[in-house]
């Protein structure tokens, strides 16, 4: 595993740590933060996927020289899940808009 | 003919959009949604006839070769629940016509949207692809959910919104970690790639425990079950049983479908499965008997019968799998016709409650008749369709010796029968002076009477049944001929030259 992807994980790591940690709350715009935390740590967890970066070409073919690429697949996969993570986010601000409209406070409270 | 396993997934999507279009409630846009999804039935029962006759159906989409592009792979256990799935949304779609106020415009058309994105779980043969269907579903479902819920009763979508977001992440993580693992994502590829790393290697184990908490999740299996039955019986009855019926049976799909093809060589995921089936079984059904509300009861219900299939599969023999599968198409049909006809019980006597209801039994004797019907199905009294799924898993059980499981099963069965008597004496026997409203239509009565007559067909035909069952097991476990016909499943020329490499200028 190069530097790189070690970095990527431990940050990937902090972010589900806190991520985690803000969904517990019970502020609307806390739970909000966290849920965005959780969906970068799980698209940063994909790209460490893709393997090590070093000595490796960006992945645009050409003809003359052979190398070693990287592997654009898990790329196009977290491309597709922040897509869906954006839209799942924008639902949830809606919702919450209507529950503090509806609750009169800022808070959840599932019970 | 491959083309064909994509029009149950574009088909819903069509209709869906036109629906969103078109706003104006009229009788011509029930009797439009009514002819798509009838439409949308004949289309998934050519599948499963052409499933029965022939392998696999595989359909590489736009032309790519399997390991390299999507494919969709329908075989016979694929296409039953696609065919059930879209009955079901084609029974709330006709209860939902003849429901005397009129429903939120936005409710048709996003319970097509929901039936797309289930056909596509079933139908995909891709790691990715599965996320991508889930994500179509669980949007839908959330909108349906926020949709229809009553304002103060919003709080309850909150746990069913963030346990799945969570879910959905944990999903697309596994997703990335199988990729590292088998460098591709398609389920034949790399069920064939686990066949040259054999043994018990720990990653798989804990992808596979990844996948079953994740599945289990949207299953509603013991520990998580938590957001299920307060979201589910805040909604309106129809919609509580579309959700009922199609979005936990999902979970199960998936969870076969992964642990067959790719993750049965370790023994680790199926004793969890095990713990875990007979916890649900038993909490699930106690903490039925604990509520007076109908829509909590059954949901509490359901999830002591999703604890049977999570048995079924634990065991993972061929026999028990079959019983499974039997038990899926019956439960989703049964659940989802109690739901309906809970709704026309609730229009008629304006409460949930069973201590509210009453005067059922004398004055709505076809209400009755469909609720005693449903419910002996339900607890699986012989001739009806319940107790073929449930035999055959209790056999499975046996061969097994697998006897804490069998007892759980036999004891939450009875406790089923206890809180279906217990609804049926509160609420059909009791005399009230309450007024029944008679405001349901005969549409209503159509849909549940649909339902049970398929669950009765179901019962009675068990020879069909179990055949049936039977070949979508024999597809299940052959996974040579799967993983073939996954390969060689190009409709068009692929852009791979001769010489090996890809050739960009095709296009």
């Amino acid at each position: 595993m190069s530097d790189l992807n070690l970095i990527v994980s431990i940050i990937a790591s902090l972010f589900v740590a806190v991520g985690v940690y803000l969904v517990l709350h019970r502020s609307v715009i806390n739970i909000l933060m966290g849920l965005g935390l959780l969906t970068h740590a799980t698209n940063l967890a994909i790209l460490v996927m893709s393997g090590s970066p070093s000595d490796k070409a960006a992945p645009i073919v050409s003809d003359s020289v052979s190398q070693v690429y990287v592997d654009p697949l898990p790329q196009a996969l977290i491309l597709t899940a922040i897509v869906i993570g954006f839209g799942v986010t924008a639902f949830m601000v809606v919702f919450f808009y209507r529950l503090v409209k509806e609750n009169q406070h800022t808070e959840v409270n599932p019970s | 003919m491959n083309t064909l396993a994509v029009l149950p997934i574009i088909f819903p999507l069509i209709t869906g959009v036109i629906l969103t279009v078109w706003r104006q409630t009229s009788a011509y846009r029930y009797a439009y949604m009514i002819l798509s999804g009838i439409i949308q039935v004949i289309l998934s029962a050519y599948l499963v006839v052409q499933t029965a006759l022939e392998p696999v159906v595989v359909m590489a989409v736009g032309g790519w070769q399997a390991p390299f592009g999507i494919v969709l792979t329908i075989d016979h256990f694929a296409a039953l629940l696609m065919a059930t799935a879209g009955l079901i949304t084609l029974a709330v779609g006709v209860y939902t016509a003849g429901e005397s106020e009129s429903a939120h415009p936005l409710r048709l058309p996003l319970m097509q949207f929901m039936l797309a994105g289930v056909c596509l779980s079933f139908s995909t043969g891709d790691f990715f692809n599965l996320f991508v269907a889930f994500e179509i579903m669980l949007m839908a479902s959330y909108a349906l959910l926020v949709l229809e819920y009553r304002p103060r009763d919003l709080k309850y979508a909150y746990s069913y919104l963030l346990l799945n977001i969570i879910g959905s992440g944990l999903f697309l993580a596994a997703g990335g970690l199988v990729y590292r693992l088998f460098g591709t994502l398609n389920f034949a590829d790399i069920s064939e790639r686990l066949i040259f790393t054999m043994g018990t290697d720990g990653r798989v184990v804990i992808i596979s425990v990844l996948m079953l908490f994740v599945y289990g999740l949207k299953a509603g299996m013991f520990p998580l079950f938590y957001w299920l039955p307060k979201s589910y019986s805040a909604l309106p009855p129809a919609i509580g049983g579309l959700f009922a019926g199609l979005l936990t049976k999902v979970g199960i799909y998936a969870m076969i479908r992964i642990l067959n093809l790719l993750f049965n060589n370790d023994p680790l995921p199926f004793l969890i499965l095990l713990i875990v089936a007979i916890l649900t079984m038993i909490g699930g059904i106690v903490l039925a008997l604990t509520h007076r509300s109908i829509r909590m009861i059954l949901s509490f219900n359901l999830i002591a019968h999703i604890g049977f299939m999570l048995f079924g599969i634990s065991l993972f023999t061929g026999t028990s799998i079959m019983g499974t599968v039997y038990y899926m198409v019956h439960h989703m049909i049964v659940i989802a016709s109690l739901f309906l006809i809970t709704g026309i019980m609730m229009t008629e006597t304006g409460s949930d409650s069973i201590d509210q209801m009453g005067n059922l039994f004398k004055q709505r004797p076809l209400l009755s008749v469909l609720f005693g019907l449903q419910a002996l199905a339900l607890i699986g009294i012989p001739p009806f369709s319940g107790f073929w799924g449930k035999f055959i898993i209790l056999a499975a059980g046996i061969s097994m010796g697998s006897f804490i499981g069998i007892g759980a099963l036999i004891l939450s069965s009875v406790l089923t029968l206890f809180s279906m008597i217990i609804i049926w004496f509160r609420a059909f026997y009791t005399e009230t002076d309450g007024v029944l409203t008679n405001k349901t239509s005969s549409l209503q009565y159509a849909s549940v009477l649909g339902l049970t007559a398929l669950s009765l067909f179901l019962g009675f035909g068990s020879l069909y049944g179990t055949n049936s069952a039977m070949r979508a097991t024999d597809q299940l476990q052959d996974l040579g001929t799967y993983q073939w016909m996954v390969k060689q499943a190009v409709v068009k020329p692929s852009p791979i030259n001769q010489t090996g490499g890809v050739d960009y200028d095709a296009h």
